[in-house]
């Protein structure tokens, strides 16, 4: 292993962003694909009066440093796994509770399986450890339809300024969007998109699910394409001490659609 | 011209057929209002559509994008304009649309509800497809290009297999995003392997490379196969978190002489171009391979005596300028031997030349046995040997040149049990105190007290001090 990492280090490489109690049990969240820590920004101060909340990017999306993306360890899930638990030591947190949405959560739960003793609970929202079909496995896509999504990825970079970008960075009109927000959004680069996407959606951590030892909350939306409810029963039986919530709704971004039914599966389980 | 609004123009009609679909979703994404121009556009009845989630008239993958990408803009900025979906008809087909969608705020805020509007841009996207399509073509030709070109300056410049392995494993690792490679060489049936780790292993060349693949330029191993065929390496790679390798020969005509290897800590397909360019990286790294090789073997012919093996003179001249060196800074006594074997003209004249090869071959073999480890002899000449000695005053040099005389002594197999073989040996002792003294001076002196040997009645030794 190599050296301990520094608190001033992973603050910066990961944009780590911590309010609420200082002294009170650690709550981090983990974003999925193609976002940020904005994405948590309806759930996570919900928490703030009672845990030291705890957010970050992972390297190459939102604020993180583009420029610690080594794009051979950032290959496999498990560097961003790493990353988690860098943070993790380097501010010193004790029994942090995991909450990871999406490929977020297949991260959660690798970086548990690599080291925990580093975590008492882990919350998993909307997880899927294989995105494509696989016998009888019904992961919800096959392959074609992943080269589709990275065609589409491609296409809305190739037309960013026209598509996404302007729209955000246009609105004079909202002021509770920061710069810092906007700018965050804003700044993935392309080709770290393209090789996040073929990361995500190409691993296949099915096998690892069984090693996760940590008590763990499943929250599956009723109706997810991108996770169907198939795949949240799954890894609830996967995962030996798990327990799965299913909340009757549509979409696959709980915590921008749900926040309140997402806080309160995540409170009953917490207390 | 009539500017009278007529029937036709109801706001009704402007809804329902205007030129763009148009739709209408609740905050929990359901589509509650939706006119006609969108179910013409995907073949649609009303029924198909409303209280269905807008999401499920996507294709797959832009259903991907919507949940991973649009709904945080919108949400964030509350509009999104121009963003390329595709919806799936009622058929099946699909359709290629740019949408512009906005969400209702009031005073607390967004609402959640959305206004899609909805437009076909088939040769639009197309025509993005095919631009997408030749930039990536483009781009792997230029990443390809870069990476044989990176590949010949620096593995052009390795002059040790230990260089070319590390210069190789680097150029791998960042050709294909692997978290390791390795340039691993074959010896016989096994191979050196790392585990994507530190740790070497020596295993059988076939759990790399199983004899099924070896038509093929390329192998995908995973991890559990490996420890299939070689438990122990097989949990190494695991403990690494490695989930597949990635292995190309590199051949010597039809021999595999050693293998690239590339690790992932995930389930890796190589592509036709990866593969392409991965045979490319180890046909060039055999290239190199063999090139050093051969200067080994090159560099070894042009350094030592072809019949015994032992060091020339060249090399003896470098040995001998290190030894004064050391001798110099630690202030050690070193000392030179010359040696000439006696009577060695006869037995070549009689017995022929294969014979006298033979006696040289062993000869060389008996001194080196009978020097110390550090000490280096050399073949100077045709029966002419020159021996240096670091570390070595008066007393240590006689106890080697006693071993000398007694193992040269001994019956030679090739010779009659009578010929017995001996040595003339002029010993050049060299004590450094504040002096300087060079190489040549002292195997001037060692061959002047040879001769010395020689004229007093051979088989013996002469002492200088220098």
């Amino acid at each position: 292993m190599s050296v301990a990492p520094k608190p001033a280090d992973v603050v910066s490489k990961n944009n780590v962003k911590q309010a609420g109690v200082g002294d009170g049990p650690a709550l981090m969240f983990a974003h999925g694909f193609g976002c940020s820590q904005n994405m948590w920004r309806l759930v996570a101060p919900q928490f703030e009066s009672g845990y030291r909340v705890i957010t970050f990017d992972h390297v190459g999306s939102g604020g993180s440093d583009l420029s610690a993306y080594d794009r051979g360890t950032y290959d496999s899930l498990h560097g961003y796994a790493d990353d988690v638990i860098d943070i993790i030591t380097a501010l010193e947190l004790h029994d942090v509770i995991l909450v990871g949405h999406s490929v977020g959560a297949t991260i959660a739960a690798l970086a548990a399986i690599a080291a925990p003793e580093l975590f008492s609970k882990l919350v998993l929202v909307g997880p899927s450890p294989r995105y494509i079909n696989d016998g009888d496995y019904i992961g919800g896509f096959e392959e074609s339809d992943i080269d589709a999504m990275l065609d589409n990825v491609d296409s809305n970079y190739l037309g960013w300024s026209s598509a996404i970008a302007p729209a955000i960075m246009g609105n004079t009109d909202r002021p509770e969007l920061t710069e810092e927000l906007t700018s965050s959004f804003c700044s993935t680069d392309p080709a770290i998109a393209q090789h996040f996407a073929r990361v995500t959606f190409l691993s296949d951590n099915r096998d690892d699910l069984a090693s996760v030892s940590t008590p763990t909350l499943i929250v599956q939306s009723a109706d997810d394409v991108i996770a169907p409810l198939a795949v949240g029963q799954f890894v609830h039986e996967a995962i030996g001490d798990s327990h799965l919530v299913v909340v009757p709704a549509n979409g696959h971004c709980l915590h921008l659609s749900h926040p309140s039914e997402l806080v309160a599966a995540m409170r009953s389980f917490l207390t | 011209m009539s500017t009278e609004v007529t029937a036709d123009e109801s706001y009704e009609d402007l809804y329902e057929n205007a030129p763009c679909g148009y739709l209408s979703t609740s905050p929990a994404g359901v589509v509650v209002r939706v006119n006609e121009t969108f179910l013409r556009m995907g073949g649609y009845r009303r029924e198909d559509v409303l209280v269905t989630p807008f999401e499920h008239l996507l294709a797959p993958g832009s259903q991907v994008f919507l949940n991973t990408h649009y709904q945080l803009a919108l949400s964030l900025d509350g509009s999104v304009s121009e963003v390329p979906l595709t919806l799936t008809r009622a058929d099946g087909s699909t359709l290629d649309v740019v949408v512009n969608a906005t969400m209702a705020r009031d005073a607390d805020g967004p609402t959640g509800w959305v206004r899609t509007a909805v437009f076909d841009a088939t040769k639009r996207r197309n025509y993005a497809r095919e631009l997408l399509g030749a930039r990536r073509t483009a781009e792997r030709a230029e990443r390809r290009a870069r990476v044989l070109e990176g590949a010949s300056s620096i593995l052009g410049t390795a002059d040790t297999e230990e260089a070319l392995v590390n210069a190789v494993s680097d150029i791998v690792r960042g050709a294909f995003d692997a978290i390791a490679a390795q340039l691993m060489l074959v010896s016989g049936a096994t191979v050196a392997a790392s585990d994507g780790g530190v740790a070497e292993h020596v295993i059988a060349l076939d759990v790399l490379w199983p004899r099924a693949q070896r038509a093929s330029d390329l192998s995908v191993v995973t991890t559990s196969q490996v420890i299939e065929r070689h438990p122990e390496f097989g949990h190494a790679l695991k403990a690494n978190r490695i989930h597949s390798l990635v292995v190309s020969p590199v051949r010597d005509a039809d021999d595999v002489i050693a293998l690239v290897a590339t690790f992932f800590r995930r389930q890796r397909d190589v592509d036709a171009d990866e593969s392409e360019l991965l045979s490319a990286l180890a046909r060039y790294s055999g290239q190199v391979l063999q090139r050093i090789r051969l200067q080994e073997v090159l560099r070894t012919a042009a350094l030592h005596d072809q019949l015994t093996g032992l060091p020339n003179r060249t090399l003896l001249a470098d040995v001998l300028e290190q030894a004064l060196a050391t001798a110099s800074r630690y202030h050690r006594p070193m000392a030179v031997l010359y040696l000439d074997l006696d009577g060695f003209k006869q037995i070549n004249d009689a017995l022929g030349h294969g014979h006298g090869d033979a006696v040289l071959i062993e000869a060389g073999d008996r001194l080196r046995r009978v020097v110390r480890s550090g000490d280096t002899i050399a073949r100077v000449g045709g029966d002419e040997f020159v021996v240096v000695c670091s570390n070595a005053g008066p007393s240590g040099v006689a106890a080697i040149v006693a071993r000398i005389h007694d193992s040269l002594s001994m019956a030679f197999d090739v010779l009659d049990i009578e010929s017995h073989l001996s040595a003339s040996i002029g010993a050049a002792l060299f004590d450094p105190g504040d002096r300087e003294c060079s190489g040549d001076d002292l195997i001037r002196a060692a061959d002047a007290a040879m001769y010395e040997s020689k004229r007093t009645g051979k088989n013996r030794v002469t002492v200088v001090t220098v």
